[in-house]
């Protein structure tokens, strides 16, 4: 493709085939809100109506808000465990001085092997020899595991991709591990570290099956969907929580990216 | 830590400190279960929890019983299938992301992971009102009068292609940006100087260089299918009963916890198998450019 | 990143940490498992009143899922499973038996339920007091199928291939299944097992579906995807409250009875909790209630007297189960489960 044809567009067909792609990644997405305000308990279509009765029923249900917080709390802590182990271990394994660097990165990443059922079993059977039980300390504890893969090849990615001139540089100039670590790499691996949050973050709000195994008294909203599955009076509402989430991520990610278009500005105005 | 004390710990006791909290975690939650699973394929089921006594017939059960490796062999095609779609579907869409974003890049980008933010199992329900008998694309069909009959999309194998492909656009989208948005422009003119025509300059120069985010993408998709049994349960029907399934089963309702542990065990064995053969063809092939 | 982000970061995670570790720590709570559904206060009106917010629930959809969970270690006050499994709990040494004594309504539920053989524990004592039962059938679009023969050979019929569903559990499917081949699906050997298993084998291709997610069951056969389905008398109600022409088969083989109930877990923190709930939920406020909301029936007798009988007769639940019972079967525990489920589960995937 010749820098003439990207800067003249993309070829039709190309477009043509983004569009038809959007609207196979949107189209499903789209019934979520529009059965949520459908007056009727079924979701098919002829619409019956136009009705907010879900929102509110949502507003006034304290298991599911319950489990929204969960769900975010346990998203929180995941991605935090998981991003720092994820470091520690990308980091050491990229500097090679440590023999248990490489074995150590290796079985970190062993996880995606693992089908989610039998992880959810084997910590389930671990969490209560321990004492801990089914419980949401438990849940992290399973996506931190379930996570930490995603975490190590993020990192490691980027930390490998780091010049090595940079830390000698650095230490060249007296500065010790811990203060590279902390003024040159850390930094510099910002963005892959904020992946890693993001991306962990996501995975954990989202996981289903070692929740189901995890979950003590207080659900995840996974769980809480799957245990309204049962009942077809409430799907209506999941479709409406549904809804609710899909704004909050459009105006969370908007937010951050309000951000980072103000700090690139400030940051160009300064150099100005 | 001032350096004078860090010259007498020196390197060595950093190393040690930075490698330790990773060698924990990493022992106690990943190696630990997988001891745990690996001990309990090879245990009678007397229905205790860690059971008594050692013997391989869970093993044997699995690898010489035709049906699990008629499950397994149907979870590995419906994988690799689900894995082909999502990543030629999703390659065209990196593409013109890619090399035609300019300044919508993290626009479209972000446009293509939104769905990804709602609930998984909505979006399996969402699926389920699309494809079911009076949904919306029987209804579009009936209407634009292409069929007599609604035709029957939902729980079918394809119906979890076909949600799964969805559900993993975005995991196989990104890797694959990253890769081409790291292929030099120059190469790319390069190409054109030297005569190539456009389609030539595709294949030799930017499809080989993206193989690794190509490669990412697929191992992102294919792994996590093979073991999943909530999207078959939901739009699969029984023909698409998958090794996940399986599993899941043995620890519930036929409470032979050994051996699920054994049908694990040889599910993550041919899964480890399969990543090799393309880790080994990966570096036969992918070193061309 | 900066430094006081990277603090501010590591704060957060140590209070999400900690909260979600406390989130779960409440001693002085009644841990009661049981059915995604059944956590609703207006059961417990009584137990409420005199323990405010002293009752903690955990939810399964499955009380097989319930058993892993137990059997792996999980340890509640409180089970809720349902009569088929009693067995497989008591063996695994998980409960303890209940004191009919000290439940004040233990009179007042039905004989059938208090003399079911597999409960009893002696001395007075039971492992599982029972509380609320239904009934599964096949229920079929009355339109859409032409007036079918009373048996459950409706989901063997070929004509309806690909439009049917059957419910995803050990003791409904292949119970039916065992009825129909002449096998007694409580007790069989080896033989029987086969005879079970072809049977199963003949019907997976006509199916769309083994499942319990109702849900999708019940828009299913309002849409007309599907014909037939095999269901729990709840979603009878359901449809034809909306319209649907549907119709709850009474097979000449029999519908299924099931009856759950309360089991108290060994070593349950807090025994005197639990009574007093027990004896909470088997209050006729309580049965009625369940009746009404769910349309499942009530194990008390005094519950279900309460209900005003045109909603039993819309609910198609008999006053008085001891009559019902003369002609369903009721799902006891099936000596062969777990090799009936091993079975099931080939069949399904197509062995």
């Amino acid at each position: 493709m010749s820098a003439g044809a990207s800067r003249a567009g993309p070829p039709r067909l190309l477009a043509g085939y983004v569009v038809a792609y959007l609207v196979f990644l949107y189209l499903p997405m789209v019934l979520i809100p529009l059965f949520s305000f459908n007056d009727a308990v079924q979701a098919a279509f002829p619409l019956k109506g136009f009705t907010l009765g879900w929102y509110r029923a949502l507003a006034a249900n304290d298991s599911l808000k319950g489990a929204v917080a969960n769900s975010l709390l346990v998203g929180a802590a995941s991605a935090a465990a998981a991003t720092a182990c994820g470091f520690a271990i990308a980091y050491a394994d990229v500097r090679g001085r440590s023999r248990l660097a490489r074995p150590v990165a290796l079985a970190a990443r062993l996880p995606i092997l693992m089908p989610g059922v039998i992880l959810g079993i084997a910590l389930l059977v671990l969490v209560n020899l321990v004492g801990l039980g089914p419980s949401l300390p438990a849940v992290v504890a399973g996506h931190v595991v379930f996570c930490l893969p995603i975490a190590v090849v993020v990192l490691r990615a980027r930390l490998a991709a780091l010049p090595r001139s940079l830390e000698e540089a650095a230490m060249d100039l007296g500065a010790d591990e811990w203060t590279t670590l902390r003024r040159v790499v850390l930094p510099l691996a910002a963005p892959a570290v904020a992946s890693s949050l993001m991306l962990t973050f996501i995975t954990s709000f989202d996981e289903f099956i070692v929740a189901f195994f995890l979950t003590g008294t207080e659900v995840t909203l996974p769980i809480y969907i799957w245990s309204q599955l049962r009942f077809p009076k409430s799907l209506p509402s999941v479709m409406a929580l549904g809804s609710l989430i899909l704004l909050a991520s459009v105006l969370v990610v908007a937010l951050a990216e309000w951000i980072r278009r103000r700090a690139g500005a400030e940051a160009a105005a300064a150099r100005s | 830590m001032s350096s004078e004390a860090a010259a007498r710990h020196g390197p060595r006791g950093f190393d040690r400190l930075a490698a330790a909290p990773g060698a924990v975690v990493t022992a106690t939650l990943v190696l630990l279960p997988l001891a745990l699973v690996l001990v309990l394929s090879v245990r009678v089921n007397d229905g205790t929890l860690v059971a008594a006594r050692f013997t391989l017939d869970n093993l044997a059960g699995v690898v010489f019983d035709p049906l699990y490796r008629m499950v397994l062999a149907r979870s590995l095609a419906i994988a690799a299938l689900v894995t082909i779609a999502t990543v030629a579907a999703a390659y065209p869409v990196a593409y013109a992301i890619a090399f035609h974003g300019g300044r919508h890049k993290a626009l479209l980008l972000f446009l293509v992971s939104l769905p990804f933010w709602t609930s998984y199992l909505l979006r399996v329900f969402a699926w389920k009102i699309v494809l079911a008998y009076n949904g919306v694309l029987n209804s579009a069909l009936a209407g634009l009068g292409l069929v007599g009959a609604p035709i029957g999309l939902i729980n079918t194998p394809g119906a979890v292609v076909l949600t799964l492909a969805h559900a993993y656009a975005a995991f196989a989208i990104l890797p694959i940006y990253v890769a081409l948005d790291a292929v030099p422009r120059s190469l790319i003119e390069g190409a054109a100087d030297l005569g190539a025509r456009p389609w030539t300059t595709f294949t030799r120069v930017v499809l080989p260089l993206s193989m690794p985010g190509v490669l990412s993408a697929a191992l992102v998709v294919f792994v996590p299918t093979v073991g999943d049994y909530v999207t078959p349960a939901l739009v699969g029907g029984p023909s698409s009963t998958m090794i996940g399934s399986i599993i899941q089963s043995q620890f519930g309702k036929a409470n032979d916890w050994p051996f699920g542990a054994a049908v694990s065990v040889v599910a993550m064995a041919v899964v480890a198998v399969a990543l090799l053969l393309v880790a080994a063809a990966d570096r036969r092939f992918g070193r061309r450019a | 990143m900066k430094r006081s982000m990277l603090i501010g970061l590591a704060a957060a995670a140590a209070a999400a940490l900690g909260a979600a570790g406390s989130a779960g720590a409440a001693d002085d709570k009644l841990a009661y498992f049981t059915w995604s559904g059944y956590e609703l206060p207006e059961f417990d009106g009584a137990f409420l009143g005199d323990h405010p917010g002293a009752v903690e629930f955990s939810f399964f959809g499955d009380d097989d899922d319930a058993f892993a969970k137990v059997k792996a270690g999980f340890r509640p006050d409180l089970a809720h499973p349902c009569y088929d499994k009693i067995a497989r709990w008591q063996k695994e040494g998980l409960i303890q038996p209940i004191d009919t004594a000290k439940i004040k309504n233990w009179g007042k539920i039905f004989p059938v339920f208090r003399d079911l053989p597999d409960i009893a524990a002696g001395d007075g004592k039971v492992w599982m007091v029972p509380w609320d039962w239904g009934n599964t059938s096949i229920l079929y679009r009355s339109d859409l199928v032409d007036k079918p023969e009373a048996s459950w050979n409706l989901l063997w019929n070929p004509t309806y291939g690909g439009r049917m569903a059957t419910i995803d559990a050990v003791h409904d499917t292949p119970v039916v299944a065992a009825l129909l081949v002449g096998v007694d699906p409580f007790d069989m050997d080896e033989a029987g097992l086969k005879k079970v298993e072809d049977k199963l084998r003949e019907q997976r291709p006509l199916l769309s579906a083994y499942t319990t997610d109702m849900t999708s069951v019940e828009q299913s056969l309002a849409s007309g995807e599907l014909v037939a389905a095999m269901t729990w008398n709840a979603s009878a109600t359901a449809l034809k409250k909306q319209g649907v022409p549907v119709e709850f088969m009474k097979p000449k083989e029999g519908m299924l009875t099931w009856a759950c109930g309360f089991v108290l877990m060994k070593d349950a923190a807090h025994p005197d909790l639990a009574y007093d709930f027990i004896n909470s939920r088997l209050d006729t406020a309580s049965g009625k209630y369940l009746v009404e909301a769910y349309g499942y029936g009530s194990a008390s007798s005094a519950a279900m007297g309460a209900v005003p009988a045109e909603t039993l007769q819309q609910l198609s639940l008999p006053a008085d189960p001891n009559e019902m019972l003369k002609t369903t079967i009721f799902t006891g525990p099936m000596k062969q489960n777990d090799a009936i489920a091993k079975m099931f589960e080939k069949v399904k995937a197509g062995g």
